[in-house]
């Protein structure tokens, strides 16, 4: 997959855009951005991977948790806002905390 | 600093500086002689100088580059200086046509191709402006004493970076599309507006934070 195809497919999801949104705050911990979705750690972790495949984000680890940075161009930040005033994409199916943390 | 980048500017401005030396020993005698008109020495010796600063130039900017790279206060990223070494080496390029071709119409006393040599220097600049505004908050912030919070940096670059391609983009435009003669004004301009932009934003950079 080319370089922009990644870039495309990682801005066509609004949850992986609201974790950029997330990130121009300040860089955060895995566990901090979890804890602004309703989703698995699971679900949040492949967004993340999709993000650091794309090189929209850098990842470092310390100790345990790994702090997310955001690493955006001119180009990939107009594309992100572009898929974000046309709510390009819709969140892809995700196992949310409540359905998993049900009993059978 | 990258050992290849290192020796590829070295050439460039041995080459650059030894251009410079023998268009001063060919054409000075003639600028200090006295068989030549006002008007004729004037633009002789303005085409010296042109040549002759294109390797300042570059040793100016390798010479920062240096200091930037040496400097732990704060320490640049190796993203930054990475993309800073290429778009030197770019310019280094650049500089090396641009003087040859400088070079050629002192010697040949024309002025062959001036307009569309102005218009490819200043497209070749606006798009450098822009692609290196494009990539400038992809770079790690800096690192050690006196390093700005990494959050604020990132947003500073993207506006800085916004701003540097929007001019880029603009001054290549006007390269095309302008008349020669309002070529310097916009380039002034646009490289004034630049300089403000970023001084401003790495200022507010400096500020800090209040509550």
């Amino acid at each position: 997959m080319t370089y922009m195809n990644r870039v495309f497919k990682a801005l066509s999801d609004p949850t992986r855009r609201r974790v950029l949104q997330l990130l121009r705050e300040r860089p955060m911990t895995a566990g901090e951005l979890a804890g602004h979705f309703p989703f698995s750690k699971a679900t949040m972790s492949a967004h993340f991977a999709v993000l650091k495949e794309a090189d929209l984000v850098d990842a470092e680890k310390h100790g345990k948790s790994i702090t997310y940075r955001l690493r955006l161009s001119v180009l990939e930040d107009a594309l992100l806002a572009f898929a974000d005033s046309f709510g390009i994409g819709f969140p892809a199916p995700t196992v949310s905390k409540s359905a998993k943390e049900q009993p059978q | 600093m990258n050992r290849r980048i290192e020796i590829a500017l070295a050439v460039a401005l041995a080459e650059l500086t030894a251009v410079a030396m023998a268009m001063l020993a060919l054409r000075w005698p003639q600028i200090a002689g006295d068989g030549m008109d006002p008007v004729t020495r004037r633009r002789l010796l303005l085409g010296v100088t042109g040549i002759v600063l294109c390797p300042v130039w570059l040793a100016v900017g390798w010479l920062m580059m240096r200091w930037r790279a040496g400097s732990s206060r704060p320490r640049v990223s190796a993203d930054q200086l990475r993309y800073a070494q290429v778009g030197l080496v770019v310019a280094a390029a650049f500089l090396v046509l641009l003087q040859a071709w400088h070079a050629h119409n002192v010697l040949a006393g024309q002025a062959v191709g001036r307009e569309t040599m102005l218009r490819l220097s200043t497209i070749f600049a606006g798009l450098l402006v822009a692609v290196q505004g494009n990539f400038l908050a992809k770079a790690a912030p800096p690192t050690g004493e006196r390093a700005p919070d990494p959050a604020a940096w990132t947003r500073a670059m993207l506006r800085i970076g916004w701003v540097n391609a929007a001019i880029g983009l603009a001054l290549a435009a006007c390269a095309v599309g302008l008349p020669i003669r309002m070529l310097f004004p916009v380039f002034l301009g646009s490289f004034l507006l630049l300089m403000a932009n970023s001084l401003l934003q790495r200022r507010g950079l400096r500020r800090p934070s209040i509550g």
